[in-house]
């Protein structure tokens, strides 16, 4: 049987996940920490991150038909694999909190300073719906078709920051202690990939196919490193003051004042990414909450969701200023077990599973 | 049954088609023998019937029966036996049904005709070059359009008939080995679950083809013209002739059949692909930016370049309606106009143009009431719309619901209604092919007959979004 998702779709998903909420408050923060090092924080973010897929190839390929759910019941039991989805849960509803929030406060500032709260809540509840309940492979396609205009639109962005570019950052001026407290700090805007493990089943990923797969998120990984260098290159010591990075690296350029505000590219691409990644987070969460009560079907995740959503945004129980300190404050922690010792140890499952095949 | 009694049986068969005043009959006598004939003369080809059937009859001098009908007498193309039970179907249908005493069977001579026009060019889809055929009404003609572009046994047409009442005739053409079983089993099946008191057009059949039959969104390919329909055959689709309709269906269908148009394989595919573009452009417009021009001038004034929003804001001082109802109301007023035009007298056509764009549109300026950008974004975005003017109504009912989500929630609700869009086209499959190939998913053979187009020599390959056979075209 065909899976949902084809190698190419699987690639593309990775390759949009990887920027979510990394590219408009995150090197402001970075910079706060640890000052224009924040480029080299970055880097070794997104290096686990690529370490991650890594992980999640190789699992693939141990696991090609199994989920990932039924990949850690088989090894650990299903006490663990309850725990563990459940956990997932939180950390893929604290995404969509970060996110929505993030976009939220971004927007807001930049387009819509009267607009009602409503307006945001509205729009990306319908579209998370949506996208959950038509499945996955409707959420590929959606991306696979916007992939190349996203990602033309922010190499875009890319090439119209070079006229505000006029000097190189000063590096090397954070201290040891603030630079790894910052990185520890920060997990909670990576791991994103884990999206990828929870849907692993409906993947159609074979081996030959990683080396595309790893070039998509690759990609990903060389836009957001350029789009840090001129943030920081840019706006120096100013940096920690703005907290839209891909918009505000094209806006302050007086050679292109007669065209009007070029950031609405960024403005717009944002609005794309945020609306997949949104769903994206979405659809993990429905799909941990099915695995978990597997007698409730995917409507009802929908139905928990919103009835959350709704009740935390409407409450302001996580705003923006929140989801950050909760993510800074315990999220990191979770991110550690998450991001780093969950896939290994599914990785050693796998790599015993692939040894054994390969003496066979 | 014997037939001993001619007269009784014709007599039996006019009562069994209800006595109706295009019931005709003649009884011949030859000899020992009475000949029978039972038709519809609104339905039969009366020339026809006196030179090939009539005389023939009435000045043979060999025994009549059955076979010497068949072999020697009647002088038609079209003759079968029949049994007694088919008869009634049969005369509705244009034929000539014969009785003779003596006999068991019947005879079935098809000689069908009625009014019909001659194949014309299409006023939706002319072309510059190329064929300018078009189907009619009569799906003889139709099939006939079709069997002459392909001189080769593995051309099928099946026949289905669907209609309590209308006993519809529907022809399924397709090339055996190019065509997918499949698809074809498919479509036969949902032909044969149709339970209808009639068919009176191919459009009738459109929602009981298709899978989401309650999308905006048509799943089925209509075509106006043999040419193109000889071409998506050649693909692997199948055609479905509805007799009365000139327009032939087509099935698998994909969404970028509705940017493609004959004329783009008569052309070079260098202009075909700035023509298609052209055309992607124009939905674009036609859709997104009324709703889009609503959410700048409501919640994104800060975005419009300076030297536009001082224009805009100039042009719009005063107005007394909010700038989504201005939009809203001249939309209308052109939906009305256009509405109106179509059902006029082209005479009165004209005076209605004048006095609708003109008047209307200019005194609306000047007394204030519409601004001239609001007229300009609507007038755009409704000649726009007729890029592809079949799927006009589809575009109109988008532009209004991309205008009223612009004027609510602004550029989110634009881009968010467009990502809705795209994730719901993505979940339609249309007998196995997905709605957006071969964009997504990406099927990168197909893309040589995308928006950028390759010459013909260029497409080696059948189209590999949807099930079909022998995939080679050329070598």
């Amino acid at each position: 049987m065909t899976k949902a998702v084809s190698s190419r779709q699987t690639g593309i998903i990775a390759s949009l996940i990887l920027f979510a909420n990394k590219i408009l408050v995150l090197p402001s923060l970075f910079y706060e920490k640890s000052k224009a090092d924040g480029f080299f924080m970055i880097a070794i973010l997104l290096a686990f991150e690529l370490i991650m897929l890594y992980l999640f190839l190789r699992v693939k390929e141990a696991f090609p038909n199994d989920s990932f759910y039924d990949i850690i019941k088989n090894k650990m039991g299903t006490f663990a694999a309850k725990a563990f989805y459940l956990i997932l849960i939180v950390y893929f509803f604290y995404k969509v909190m970060l996110l929505f929030n993030i976009i939220y406060m971004y927007l807001k500032v930049q387009v819509y300073i009267d607009a009602s709260y409503f307006i945001f809540i509205f729009a990306f509840l319908v579209i998370m719906n949506t996208s959950v309940l038509r499945g996955i492979r409707p959420i590929a396609r959606g991306c696979e078709f916007f992939y190349v205009f996203i990602m033309a639109s922010l190499v875009l962005c890319l090439f119209l920051s070079i006229a505000n570019f006029d000097r190189l950052p000063f590096f090397f001026e954070s201290n040891a202690k603030s630079f790894f407290d910052g990185i520890f700090r920060h997990t909670f805007c990576f791991g994103d990939l884990l999206v990828l493990f929870v849907i692993m089943d409906k993947l159609e990923v074979k081996r030959k196919d990683f080396k595309r797969i790893f070039g998509y998120a690759a990609f990903s990984v060389t836009i957001m490193l350029i789009i840090y260098f001129m943030f920081y290159s840019i706006f120096g010591v100013t940096s920690f003051v703005h907290k839209n990075a891909v918009s505000d690296i094209i806006t302050f350029s007086y050679r292109f004042i007669d065209l009007g505000r070029l950031d609405l590219i960024a403005i717009i691409t944002i609005m794309f990414l945020a609306f997949f990644q949104l769903s994206l987070y979405a659809y993990a969460f429905s799909e941990c909450f099915v695995k978990i009560f597997s007698k409730l079907s995917t409507a009802y995740s929908v139905v928990v969701f919103d009835i959350l959503f709704i009740a935390i945004v409407l409450s302001s129980l996580i705003n923006y200023l929140v989801a950050i300190k909760i993510g800074q404050e315990f999220v990191s922690y979770l991110a550690i077990l998450l991001h780093f010792i969950l896939p290994t140890i599914v990785f050693f499952f796998a790599k015993k599973k692939l040894d054994k095949g390969g003496e066979k | 049954m014997l037939f001993s009694d001619v007269e009784a049986a014709v007599e039996k068969l006019k009562k069994e088609l209800n006595s109706s005043s295009d019931v005709a009959s003649r009884i011949i006598e030859k000899e020992e023998t009475k000949i029978g004939l039972v038709f519809l003369k609104s339905m039969i080809d009366n020339a026809l019937f006196v030179d090939g059937i009539y005389e023939p009859i009435v000045r043979t001098q060999d025994k009549i029966s059955l076979e010497s009908l068949t072999s020697n007498i009647i002088k038609t193309a079209d003759v079968s036996e029949i049994e007694e039970s088919e008869a009634a179907d049969k005369v509705l249908m244009g034929n000539v049904v014969l009785f003779v005493s003596g006999e068991n069977k019947l005879l079935s001579i098809d000689i069908q005709k009625f009014p019909a026009r001659m194949p014309s060019e299409p006023p939706t889809s002319a072309v510059i070059q190329g064929p300018r055929e078009g189907f009619t009404e009569d799906v003889k003609t139709n099939v006939t359009l079709i069997r002459r572009r392909f001189y080769n046994k593995n051309l099928v047409l099946k026949d289905v008939f669907v209609g309590r009442y209308s006993n519809t005739r529907i022809v399924l053409a397709y090339i055996k080995g190019v065509a997918s079983k499949d698809v074809v089993k498919e479509i036969e099946k949902k032909l044969g679950q149709i339970d209808i008191d009639g068919i009176i057009d191919s459009q009738y059949i459109i929602k009981f083809l298709e899978k989401n039959p309650q999308s905006l969104f048509k799943q089925v390919g209509s075509v106006e013209k043999p040419d193109i329909v000889a071409a998506k055959m050649l693909e692997g689709r199948v055609a479905i002739m509805v007799d009365g309709s000139p327009i032939v269906l087509t099935l698998p269908f994909i969404f970028m059949e509705e940017i493609q148009s004959s004329n783009d394989y008569y052309n070079s595919h260098i202009y075909a692909s700035f023509i298609r573009i052209v055309r992607l452009l124009g939905i674009i417009i036609a859709v997104i930016v009324p709703g889009s021009y609503i959410a700048l001038r409501v919640y994104h004034q800060n975005v419009i370049p300076i030297k536009f929003l001082i224009t805009i804001t100039n042009t719009t001082k005063g107005l007394p309606f909010t700038p989504f109802l201005e939009m809203l109301f001249i939309s209308l007023l052109f939906q009305i106009l256009y509405e109106v035009s179509l059902r006029l007298p082209s005479y009165l056509g004209l005076a209605t143009s004048i006095v609708g764009a003109l008047i209307l549109g200019d005194t609306g300026v000047k007394a204030g009431l519409i601004s001239p950008p609001g007229v300009i974004i609507i007038a755009l975005a409704k000649i726009a719309l007729y890029v592809i003017p079949e799927h006009a109504y589809q575009l109109t009912v988008m532009q209004y619901i991309f205008l009223f989500v612009g004027g609510s929630l602004g550029m989110i609700g634009i881009v968010g209604l467009f990502v809705y869009l795209i994730v719901y086209l993505a979940s339609i499959d249309s007998y196995g092919a997905p709605y957006l190939a071969p964009y997504a998913p990406r099927v990168n053979s197909d893309l040589k007959d995308g928006i950028i187009m390759s010459p013909i020599q260029g497409m080696k390959k059948r189209p590999q979004s949807f099930r079909n056979y022998n995939k080679t075209r050329q070598k």
